[in-house]
Order: structure tokens, then C-alpha cells, then sequence
């Protein structure tokens, strides 16, 4: 299987521009900036079935239709390398190993949608990829480089704080304002940056399109199990191979975990994962038959988000878990909701409590409460991320709260309360 | 015989700060001492998400929620603990859904000491 984005082999590859076009780099942009009709790109990309990788998943050539019939004087593509969601390394991974590859996809997007500028969004403690990509930025637009056919492309860095992942929160740090997430409409498909038509991409999803556009989007499509292509995972340190994957969607689960994972270290039995980072729903070991597919898992209750995938052994306390996630979320709430900020507090509150020993079945029956209060409240999407985790571990790990309210968990009388915590304002 | 403790949740958080929750802790510290009322106890209390009727108060033991308390108007929530005086006016604003929710954390055991942080 052919593995088109080569993530696994950063800081093996050679991530500059000779490399890159010697593999067939920045020849699909010469046929798209040439050929006099760059928006039939939009047309490949509805047939290759892309969906963003940033974690909505929604089809990227939708947003790219809605970008292309606004018409203005100037118009913004952001390619978000902010890359907050806990543990996630796929973005960096790219703009550090395949710098040329992010570039030319984004300057294929912004050419089929009429993007005027291309502003490059990286996390500032991404320090390799903020260094590679602006050096092959240099490199393009040298002596030797391509003809960006009158794109401007910049690179900002943005702050270590989780809200920034948050699309118009990274607008608004863009703009040099604090993070706080916009009301919404406007879209920023229709008033983004500085108040023009602004499309977000994820960095993987413009990392696609190079491929998509040079192969076609059939050859893409194989790519998958069921004709649904590939996506990057980052596999937690609990994993044998932690680390980032290319995976074909479709795959089932135990091979994802098993055959790229490499299973758990020490040969640990895995009780339950979250294949889609924090905000995805828990899913127990005896679901590892379902398929890497975005909606079989959120029929589960679950999400692929952008492909996190962490794994919880039998030593693993869930309640402990889902307490560090509760808390890592209310301290990464912006603030600016009041009910993002109940939720969000109060859920943490009261996983501390059972935590702490002093929980009682009452007390849980109030987080289907609290989450329900919360429900279509709020500007972002920042306010419905407890819901999964917490709603899918109680389902599926009922007992261990019981254990805890009775004081008898035995995962956590084994390790005690050393376990690491999740940080909002920063990795 | 000793009374029983009364305690009176305050909630401290940004909004409510911002509306001068502070003050109205302070006030309400000097007029229970004033009054001798050591029985009653202000405790600071997590946020309901009733920010935008701020300064926020809830009596537990009296199934009571006072928003839009400002120092120039705990004497009248001083009153209500010493007298059961009438305090309608500074519930006319209550969100009867957050309220239920309110009582329903409180009697689940939700506010207790030292995890209201």
C-alpha cells in the first residue's frame, strides 16, 4: 500500500524541494495554474470523497464550492496548523517532513476557489515545523522555485492554547486579537479574516490534494477499504509504534491498533480507546470490529475527529481518564459562554468528587442534566466535547464508577493518583 | 442549644465578580458579624451559568436563589436569614430550569467544602 503522505518517515525523508519534486511534487500544480480552469480541482475532490482532517469532517469540496462563488476583492485561505487537540502530531509531521507537499496543496485550493492569500497558521512550539515550512517557502519562491501565480502566501504562528484550534478563535488570533471563538453567521466563508471571504483548511487536508489532483480521484478512493481514501493518526505513547499513520479508512479497528499501533507495551490488554482525541466517545474493546470510519463511529457514539488514537488497558482506571479529559476541558473553555463554563466546571467538579471518594449515584445522575442544559448552547463547538467521553463511559464503564463510589477500584488503588494530566495551554 | 449552620453560597466566579460579587461577600461578612449571626456560614459556590444575573446567592437549606445581588442589597438577604423577611423581588429574574438544576446538584451533594474551586 502506498503511502501517499510519508508521514511516518519524517526526519528521514528529505522534505525540501528537489525531493519533492523528483516524487512527483508541484506537477499537479503546473497542470492546474496552466491549463486555464483550476475550479474542476473542486469536482475531483467531491468524487476523491476528502472530508476535513481537522476534526468536523466536513466535505471539503463543499467548503471549496461556497469559497469559489464569493466574489471580492481579496480572499483568504488559512491553512490551520494550530494543532491543539491533545496529543495530535499529524499536522507538524507534515510541515516539518513534507513541507512542499502542504504548500502545494494549498496553493492548488487557493487557485480552484480564487484565493488571493494563503496564510499559513503554525503552533509556535511546532518550532521544526514552523522552521521547515518557512524554509521551503523560501525555497519555492527562490531562483529555482515555482510561480505561485500571484499568491501570497504568509506564515503566522499562533499561541499554545487549545481554544486556537477553535477555526474563528484562530481568525481572530490572526487578526491579532485575543482567542475568543466568533458568533456565528457570519461564516468565515463569508466575512473571515479582516472581514473577507475566508476558507480554513486543516494543514493534512490541503496535504491531500496534491495527490488527489496528480492521480485522480478513483486511485484515491482505493486508497480506503471502502473507497473512502486514507487519513493520518497519531497513535498515543501507550502504543508499541506511537507516533503518526497513515491508515486506510475502513480498516477494522483491532488491525489499526495491532498492525500500525504494534499493540499496547508490555503486552497489555486494551479495555477501551478514543479514536478521535479527548472529545471522542469511548469505545470498548468488544467494538474493535467496527470499521476506521467516521460515521460507524459516531453511530457508536464515538468520532474519528482528527484521528487521535489513544487506548486504555485493563490497568486503567476509566473514571480516572474521564476526569482527566472533564478537567483538561474546563480549564480550555475561553470563558465567554456562561453555560460552556457550567458545563464545563461543573462536570469537572464532579468527577474530582467521585475521584476523591465522596461521589454518590445521585451525583451521577446529574451529568446527562448538566450536558442536556448545555445542548445547542454556546458560540463554539468547545461546549458539546464532555458529552461523548462522559456520556460513553458511564454507559460502558458503569461499574467502575460504583467501584469508586464504594471505594473499591482497584485500578486506582494499584497506582495511586500519579497519573499525568492534560494540558489546555499546551501539549 | 446551638442553632444550626445556615450556609449561604456566593458565587464568586468572573461574571459574577465582574458585577461586584466581592463586595457582596465583604458586606454580607460585616453584617452577619454585625448582627451575631455567626450561624450563618458564605461559602464561595461554582458557577450555574447564571452569569448575566449576577451577583448570584443560594440559600440551600431554604431551597432559595437570589440573583442580582449587589452589596447595597444583601441587608435585605440579611433580613430574610435573621426574619424571613420578603426577598421576591431578588428572585423575579430565576431561570426555573437552571433553579431545579441548582437544587438538584446541591441535594445530589455536588457543593461540597474544598471542591467549589
Amino acid at each position: 500500500m502506498p503511502e501517499i503522505l510519508q508521514a511516518p518517515r519524517v526526519g528521514v525523508a528529505d522534505p525540501w524541494l528537489g525531493a519533492h519534486r523528483s516524487s512527483g511534487g508541484y506537477h499537479a500544480w503546473s497542470q492546474l495554474s496552466q491549463e486555464g480552469a483550476p475550479e474542476r480541482l473542486i469536482d475531483i475532490v467531491e468524487r476523491s470523497g476528502l472530508t476535513g482532517k481537522g476534526g468536523a469532517g466536513y466535505p471539503t469540496h463543499r467548503k471549496m464550492r461556497l469559497m469559489r462563488a464569493q466574489s471580492a476583492e481579496k480572499k483568504f485561505l488559512v491553512v490551520n496548523g494550530s494543532e491543539h487537540e491533545p496529543g495530535s502530531l499529524k499536522d507538524r509531521s507534515l510541515l516539518e517532513g513534507q513541507p512542499h507537499n502542504v504548500l502545494e496543496g494549498a496553493l492548488l485550493s487557493a487557485l480552484a476557489v480564487g484565493a488571493t492569500d494563503v496564510l499559513v497558521a503554525i503552533n509556535e512550539a511546532a518550532t521544526r515545523a514552523l522552521t521547515h515550512f518557512r524554509e521551503a517557502l523560501v525555497e519555492a519562491q527562490g531562483p529555482n522555485g515555482i510561480d505561485f501565480k500571484g499568491i501570497r502566501v504568509a506564515v503566522h504562528t499562533v499561541p499554545d492554547i487549545y481554544i486556537v484550534g477553535e477555526e474563528t478563535a484562530l481568525l481572530e488570533v490572526l487578526e491579532g486579537r485575543q482567542a475568543l471563538p466568533r458568533k456565528k453567521p457570519p461564516f468565515p466563508i463569508q466575512q473571515g479574516v479582516f472581514g473577507f471571504p475566508t476558507l480554513v483548511h486543516n494543514v493534512e487536508t490541503v496535504a491531500h490534494l496534491p495527490f488527489i489532483a496528480r492521480e485522480g480521484a478513483e486511485i484515491y478512493r482505493a486508497l480506503g477499504r471502502h473507497g473512502r481514501g486514507v487519513t493520518l493518526c497519531t497513535f498515543g505513547p501507550e502504543f508499541v509504534c506511537a507516533g503518526v499513520h497513515e491508515i486506510p479508512l475502513g480498516t477494522p479497528l483491532r488491525d489499526v491498533l495491532h498492525d500500525w499501533g504494534g499493540g499496547l507495551r508490555g503486552g497489555l490488554r486494551i479495555k477501551a480507546i478514543q479514536p478521535g482525541g479527548p472529545s471522542s466517545g469511548f469505545l470498548p474493546a468488544s467494538l474493535l470490529h467496527l470499521p476506521l470510519d467516521a460515521e460507524t463511529l459516531q453511530n457508536h457514539g464515538s468520532a474519528l475527529g482528527c484521528a487521535v488514537i489513544r487506548a486504555y488497558s485493563t490497568n486503567d482506571c476509566m473514571v480516572r481518564e474521564l476526569g482527566r479529559i472533564l478537567h483538561f476541558f474546563a480549564h480550555g473553555s475561553c470563558g465567554q459562554c456562561p453555560r460552556c463554563r457550567m458545563e464545563t466546571s461543573m462536570l469537572d467538579t464532579i468527577l474530582r468528587q467521585v475521584l476523591s471518594g465522596r461521589g454518590n449515584l445521585r451525583l451521577l445522575e446529574q451529568i446527562d442534566k448538566v450536558i442536556d442544559l448545555a445542548q445547542g448552547e454556546g458560540i463554539c463547538g468547545l461546549i458539546a466535547m464532555p458529552a461523548a467521553p462522559a456520556r460513553t463511559c458511564l454507559k460502558h464503564f458503569r461499574e467502575e464508577f460504583i467501584a469508586h463510589i464504594e471505594h473499591r477500584c482497584p485500578a486506582c488503588s494499584a497506582q495511586h493518583a500519579g497519573s499525568s494530566t492534560l494540558q489546555a495551554s499546551g501539549k | 442549644m446551638k442553632e444550626p449552620t445556615v450556609e449561604v453560597f456566593v458565587c464568586m466566579n468572573v461574571d459574577c465578580k465582574s458585577r461586584g460579587a466581592q463586595a457582596t461577600l465583604s458586606r454580607l461578612q460585616q453584617q452577619l458579624g454585625e448582627r451575631e449571626m455567626s450561624q450563618v456560614e458564605p461559602q464561595p459556590i461554582i458557577c450555574f451559568a447564571a452569569c448575566n444575573l449576577g451577583p448570584n446567592i443560594v440559600i440551600p437549606s431554604r431551597r432559595c436563589w437570589l440573583t442580582g445581588v449587589t452589596a447595597e442589597r444583601v441587608p435585605e438577604v440579611v433580613d430574610y436569614l435573621q426574619h424571613g423577611a420578603d426577598v421576591a423581588s431578588l428572585k423575579e429574574k430565576n431561570d426555573p430550569v437552571l433553579e431545579q438544576m441548582i437544587f438538584e446538584m446541591i441535594d445530589a451533594g455536588l457543593l461540597d467544602k474544598g471542591d467549589s474551586d
